[in-house]
């Protein structure tokens, strides 16, 4: 992983950054002021009662806007037909008013009731990612916080042990800014599980505290994954408290049945508690992986940070914020998810929707969850590297996967790697058979998403995916089909490509409509669309 | 352990179409030599041939990731 490995992150990130840079002047600040129809270019503006005064977004991306302005009396304000009371409590301040621009084209009319002077006007365009993911980054002190962070761990890393405590009195910090009891109650079950660790290791092998401890283990995830309103109730003041749970809560969990079996295997050398909180609550992957195993997070901790290792890390933090911000929430998600986009199109009405917008819905919706997810992953793949550590990637390329089966293997590749170990091998050494375990694999993922009948029926979907190519592979070993032409080959290549993409969209018809009906009505639309286009 | 050994290259290479000269450390499974369609017959074969039980939670894909590994998770259990 020398300069090979740099050079593949770092010219990407430089492009992603000249895309944004090309892109920026189409979406921000980009607007016109008129009064009476003649342009305003300059302020203050005296406005006399009765007088309009326009603002109009230029960009045709100009989807959510906040309006900042100053003036010395309150204002009426009108848009698409409603009116706006554009009131500033006290006069000469800046007064912000945010709406949202469904028509592509849009923009506000302000008349005023008496005269009044208007200091000064402009809009700013925020967007989804301003909304959810930058904005958040922007207004608190997170981002620097976290800056701050790294500087501390580069400083100490030549100590192993100061770096850690580093790593976790920060990582604590952070879960008790978000919530001190969640914090105190989530440390001290994590401590728990430590000290059970040291008695369920191999040389004494305590099945019986194995089982105690997995159980305690998918207890807490049940508790707060699945009662987490009944909790909520339980505290006066919940606070951030849905940041931690129930998405973060089981990654902890993931990592901590790994790493309980990883004990009872005697598969990792006795660990210390610095070490063992340090995995568990390692600042880049807390929130949502990916889901390292401790002797490899351990193992892979860099020695130094060298030059090659920042560019590294921020190359990839960049085309992960690309991908989510630009790629993601700019591009796609209005595609699919804005008003009159292909979601409304489909949603309301399933039975009537064009089949055409069904298939190009849940293939763009595959997308999306692609590059959002796996942008989470750069940065925290970055993030890591930043701190000293490689951690294991998540994504290789999926959509350009053969089958179903390596489609797997190359998506929430943690995950997959995570069910392997944990789940398929030892059902399938119980079973001697290879198409139960993936029944339960999938049952499993899909009910921890969400235990719902969707859910249900995307994990029969893909596990029923997985089974077939299983058997096909078992009647068709790759070895009889290499005395093939290269052309029959390169076709067959393409097309289950193609197949693999739709039948991974498909399942999107269950993780997208939490209303069964809709899922399965568009499900099956899905592929009475396809079979009547192909023949 | 070597009589171990040359029985699970002998499998490897008659059904699983190893090449013959496979070296007694080389990895298998992270190689993609094998997948866990042969683990599982590999796994049946095993039990059969040396009359041996694996415990479901006592493995990973780790204890077959070479001949030498295998032999000695067999060994073990024989």
């Amino acid at each position: 992983m020398g300069d090979t490995s740099v050079t593949r992150y770092l010219i990407p990130a430089v492009l992603a950054c000249l895309i944004v840079i090309l892109l920026y002047p189409l979406v921000t600040n980009n607007y016109t002021i008129t009064k009476n129809g003649a342009v305003v270019d300059k302020f203050p503006v005296i406005l006399k009662p009765g007088e309009l005064l326009s603002l109009q977004a230029n960009s045709q991306h100009a989807v959510k806007v906040i309006i900042d302005v100053v003036t010395s009396a309150p204002l009426s304000s009108r848009y698409n037909g409603s009116e706006y009371r554009y009131q500033c409590l006290q006069s000469n301040t800046m007064c912000s008013h945010q709406l949202t621009i469904t028509e592509r084209l849009g923009g506000m009319q302000f008349i005023a009731d008496n005269q009044t002077i208007i200091q000064k006007m402009g809009m700013r365009t925020v967007r989804h990612i301003s909304q959810g993911f930058l904005n958040e980054i922007n207004k608190n002190w997170l981002f620097l916080s976290l800056i701050l962070l790294v500087a501390l761990v580069w400083c100490t890393h030549s100590s192993v042990a100061v770096s850690q405590w580093v790593l976790n009195i920060s990582s604590i910090g952070f879960l008790l800014w978000i919530d001190v009891l969640f914090t105190v109650f989530l440390i001290s079950y994590i401590s728990i599980i430590y000290a059970f660790g040291n008695n369920i290791t191999a040389r004494k092998k305590s099945l019986s505290t194995l089982y105690l401890s997995l159980l305690s283990c998918i207890f807490f995830l049940f508790l707060f994954k699945y009662f987490y309103n009944a909790i909520q109730s339980l505290f006066f003041d919940v606070g951030s408290f849905a940041l931690l749970a129930p998405l973060g809560i089981s990654y902890f969990v993931i990592r901590l049945i790994d790493t309980q079996l990883k004990w009872y295997r005697n598969e990792i050398p006795s660990i210390g508690y610095r070490q063992f909180l340090c995995f568990i609550t390692f600042p880049a992957t807390l929130p949502a992986g990916p889901i390292d195993t401790v002797d490899n997070f351990n193992a892979n901790r860099l020695n130094r940070i060298s030059l090659n290792d920042i560019t590294h890390g921020i190359s990839r933090i960049i085309i992960g914020v690309f991908k989510k911000a630009v790629l993601a929430d700019f591009i796609l998600f209005q595609i699919l998810f804005e008003p009159g986009g292909y979601y409304d199109r489909v949603a309301f009405f399933p039975i009537e929707a064009d089949q055409s917008d069904i298939v190009i819905f849940l293939s763009l919706a595959l997308c999306f969850v692609y590059l959002d997810f796996s942008a989470y992953s750069d940065i925290a793949i970055g993030f890591s590297r930043l701190l000293g550590y490689r951690i294991v990637e998540n994504f290789n390329w999926p959509l350009l996967a053969r089958n179903i089966r390596v489609f797997w293997s190359r998506w929430h590749m943690s995950l997959s790697n995570w069910c392997m170990r944990n789940i398929y091998m030892p059902v399938m050494i119980m079973t001697k058979n290879f198409y139960t375990p993936a029944y339960v694999v999938m049952l499993v993922v899909g009910l921890w998403h969400s235990l719902t009948l969707p859910w249900l029926c995307w994990a029969l979907h893909h596990a029923s995916g997985l089974s077939l190519v299983r058997y096909l592979e078992d009647r068709f070993p790759a070895k009889k089909t290499r005395t093939l032409p290269n052309w029959i080959k390169q076709v067959w290549g393409i097309a289950s490509i193609a197949i693999t993409f739709l039948f991974a969209a498909s399942a999107h018809a269950f993780t997208q409509f939490a209303d069964s009906s809709t899922a399965v009505i568009l499900y099956y639309r899905f592929w009475f669309s396809l079979i009547t286009l192909i023949f | 352990m070597t009589g171990f050994s040359e029985c699970i290259r002998e499998y490897l290479v008659d059904e699983m179409g190893l090449e013959t000269d496979i070296g007694d450390n080389e990895s298998l499974f992270s190689n993609k030599l094998l997948d866990s369609i042969d683990i599982l017959k590999l796994i049946i074969f095993l039990e059969q041939k040396f009359s041996i039980k694996f415990n479901p939670l006592d493995i990973s894909l780790d204890v077959f990731d070479s001949i030498s590994k295998i032999a000695t998770a067999v060994e073990k259990r024989a």
